[in-house]
């Protein structure tokens, strides 16, 4: 994970004019502690909280996409949320949370999908920009 | 409201920026034949012109957990994945209203819920056409 981004960048940030701040990525596996829920490994599940960025100046937006990654070949990588395969068994969905972990940044990102995610090939790897903004004016997070 | 429309001249459209912001709620409390609610919320935005339309982002506010969930939404809760089972799906559209932007948010659950939705409007156009 790239940290490319300080407090500081976030204070100047017009939060009109949103702003990349960071940039990051990781990889799912069916034996990380908070990635599978429900079975046969339906619901793959990723938080990370970010403790450079504040809650209480901005609310924030971000961009995911996730990818397979096979052998180390790029596969395919839907932008989130995406739907594919309508009615098979290659059915995924995707949904994006902002929330705020002691006043810093909290991100889950919930991949459904019928996946098997046991370290072999592909790989799921969901990667995520944060944008300094402000949703809202209201303290809402 | 957090602009105007000289601010809306003024921005480079290049880089997008916040020229709106507001809220709204939906409810989804019509019962659809698949065990479904429904339920749709639209906006007017008078002082924002519906062509060329502009990028429109939007989260649903869920505050009994303090969380934003940006729209598109599609939760599914299915194990069986042979078939869609969606327990909630939040989307917004951009039409046309009297030649203002309109934006309607519409919303499926499996449980009858009220939220609240936050929505931003940027000066980038999608396109530089008369779509709406």
């Amino acid at each position: 994970m790239q940290l490319l981004t300080t407090d500081r960048v976030t204070e100047d940030t017009n939060p009109l004019q949103r702003k990349i701040v960071y940039r990051g990525s990781m990889t799912v596996l069916d034996t990380d502690a908070d990635a599978v829920i429900g079975s046969p490994s339906s619901t793959h599940t990723k938080t990370v909280t970010l403790p450079q960025l504040s809650t209480s100046e901005m609310t924030y937006d971000v961009d995911v996409a996730y990818a397979f990654i096979q052998s180390a070949a790029y596969s395919y990588s839907p932008t989130a949320p995406a739907i594919t395969s309508f009615g098979t068994t290659s059915q995924e969905s995707m949904t994006t949370k902002i929330s705020s972990d002691n006043g810093k940044l909290k991100l889950t990102f919930t991949l459904y999908g019928n996946l098997v995610l046991d370290g072999s090939d592909p790989q799921l790897v969901f990667y995520y920009i944060v944008y300094a903004t402000k949703i809202t004016d209201e303290d809402i997070l | 409201m957090t602009s105007t429309n000289k601010l809306i001249a003024d921005t480079n459209e290049s880089v997008p920026r916040i020229i709106y912001r507001g809220k709204t709620t939906i409810t989804n409390d019509t019962a659809t034949s698949n065990s479904q609610y429904y339920g749709t919320a639209s906006v007017t935005i008078a002082s924002i012109k519906a062509n060329p339309p502009h990028v429109v982002r939007s989260y649903l506010y869920d505050s009994g957990n303090r969380e934003l969930k940006r729209l598109p939404v599609y939760d599914n809760a299915s194990v069986d994945m042979t078939t869609p089972a969606f327990i909630e799906s939040t989307y917004h559209s951009l039409d046309s209203d009297g030649g203002s932007l309109r934006i309607t948010f519409t919303r499926y659950s499996v449980i009858p819920e009220t939220f609240t939705i936050y929505y931003n409007v940027y000066s980038t156009e999608i396109t530089s056409g008369d779509i709406l």
